[in-house]
Order: C-alpha cells, then structure tokens, then sequence
C-alpha cells in the first residue's frame, strides 16, 4: 500500500479520485434544492423555507433594520435589527426565506466578534508551521526525510 | 472549527503523547501536518476563490464548494496516502498513522463546535448529511490558544533537552 513499486499508479488514482470527488462535490453543492440560491431560482416554492447563513460577512447595512452578507454567495439581504452591526463584522443567521420581499427574515443571530482573532491564529500557526517544517522534515533522493522520526 | 493554533497545539500534544508510548511508530511531525490538512486543503482555498470573487465578480458556484470533500474523512485518507508517498519509504507508516491521526482528531475538534446547524458532512459521498455536536461555540477555542501554546513551548524545549525522551 506505501511500497515504491506502486507509488506512480497510486498517486495517479489518488489524484484523480480527489478530483472526481471534488468536482461531483462541487455540482451537488451548487444544484441543491435548499438554501439562497435555491431560494431565488423558485421564490414562491421556497417562501417560508428555513435559511442558514453560518460566519458570513456583513458586506452593507441599509438601514435600521436590514443588511447584506457575503460568502461564497454574495449580497443576501437580512431582515433584521442592525445596531451594534458594522460592514464587515461576521455572523451567522438563522431566518426564513421571504418570497415577497426577496431576502432572508432574521430569526436568530449570532454575531462572530471575535472572528479577527481567530484569522490571526490561523496566521500566526501558517508562519510557525512555516518556520518549522525544514526543521522537522529534508529533502533527500527525491524524497522528504522525517527527521521526527528516529 | 477551532483556530489553527489550537489545532496544531492539540495535535502536537497527541502526536508526541502517541509517539512517547510507541517510538518509531508515530511521526509527531505527521501528526502536527495533519492536524493543519484539513483546514489548508479545504477552508484555504475556498477563502482564496471568496477573497476572488470579491474583486473579479462571481465565480461559479461548484467551484466555490468543490473543495470541501478536502475536509471530509475519505477525501483526507486519500490526500494522507498520497502525501505519505513523499516520504522515504521506510517511514510511510509512521507518517501516514501521523497524517491520519492528526486529521481525525482535527474533525474532532471541528465536530464539538457549534455552526447553526451546518456541520461536517462527514459521510460524504455516501451521505450528504451534515454532522455536528455543537458544544462550543465557534470562537471559543481563542481563548484556549494561548494557554495551549504556551504548554507546548515548555513541552518542546523539555523535549529538547532530554534527548533520550524526545519525541
């Protein structure tokens, strides 16, 4: 299963079993009959249909009581009270399609304050992980040495 | 999930406990990459074609999803067997249970929070179902980090000078 003798056909079939299943991911993603998108290809089907937008990005308010977030779909407008918000805060909404209006009606609400933290972390850990690795593993004949490993 | 450094201080922690009992048997280092994979394989790129989309318009939906099988169990067994081929032979095994083990108990650590619902779809391709326990919230490993870090500095250069024990 690790032997030399396979790795060029295994790393092949590896490859494109990771592509097969990224790609008919990414169609089943894109086609399902649920969420924003689905919400907006078929409102009147869809009025009152539960939506779950987790750790989006306010991208505008307009207003008292209505704003945009963004992720990997871009500007759903929200139904819902917007003191204390600010574009580009991170939340995640819980609410109801609203056919007649063409946007999502807050239920819930849960705001990420401390999501730049978090982004930080994770950049701090990507440098450290950068600055470690050549420590941990060489390069030598072609191949990585684990120098963890005694 | 998680922050980051919460995930590769966890798995260190893990990692070298594993390899402390059983030398030879676990790469700590392995262990650490994989506790990393399942995040810069998956969550990295779609933030990149996010940040895109951005300042070019659209992208197509599939392509803004099609990373997340990179963050599913079969999808990361496959990436750990085919990243364990880059090492020296003689040292796959232990690289690819360090691999496997750091991405397990990274999904681990990601199941516990909470996302409203939208979880991990952890049986991908043979269920769509999303997964979560939703016992923390999903920044609550913030305040952690650092006490963590902290814990695994100490650890390292104990480590360091007791090479006999060394992970």
């Amino acid at each position: 299963m690790l032997s030399d003798r396979i790795r060029v056909p295994a790393l092949l079939a590896i490859v494109l079993a990771l592509a097969a299943l990224c790609v008919a991911y990414g169609r089943f993603a894109a086609a399902r009959p649920v969420g924003w998108r689905a919400c907006l290809a078929d409102p009147l089907a869809h009025d009152g249909d539960a939506i779950v937008l987790s750790v989006y990005t306010i991208t505008r308010i307009d207003g008292p009581d209505r704003y945009e977030v963004s992720k990997t779909v871009r500007g759903v407008p929200v139904l819902g009270p917007t003191e204390g918000l600010e574009r580009g805060l991170s939340v995640s909404v819980v609410g109801t399609f609203d056919a007649r209006r063409r946007a999502v009606v807050e239920s819930r609400r849960v705001v990420h304050r401390l999501r730049p933290v978090k982004q930080a972390l994770g950049l701090v850990a990507l440098v450290a992980g950068l600055f470690l690795a050549p420590r941990a593993w060489r390069w030598r004949a072609g191949r990585l040495e684990d120098r963890t490993l005694a | 999930m998680p922050d980051l450094v919460t995930h590769a201080a966890v798995g260190w922690l893990a990692g070298r406990a594993l390899a402390r009992r059983r030398p030879g048997r676990w790469s700590v280092a392995a262990f650490v990459a994989g506790s990393y994979a399942p995040d810069l394989l998956s969550r990295v790129p779609t933030l990149a074609l996010v940040m895109l989309q951005g300042r070019v318009g659209p992208l197509p939906p599939a392509l803004l999803n099609a990373f997340e099988p990179l963050h599913t169990p079969l999808g990361l067994a496959l990436a750990a067997w085919g990243l364990a081929f880059l090492f020296r032979e003689d040292q796959r095994p232990a690289v690819l249970r360090g691999l496997l083990g750091g991405m397990a108990l990274h999904l681990f650590l990601d199941l516990l929070q909470d996302h409203q619902g939208v979880g991990l779809p952890l049986l991908y391709p043979l269920s769509p179902r999303l997964f979560e326990l939703g016992w923390i919230g999903s920044e609550s490993s913030v305040y952690a980090a650092p006490f963590l870090a902290v814990l695994v500095a100490v650890l390292a250069r104990r480590d360091r000078r007791r090479p006999a024990t060394r992970a």
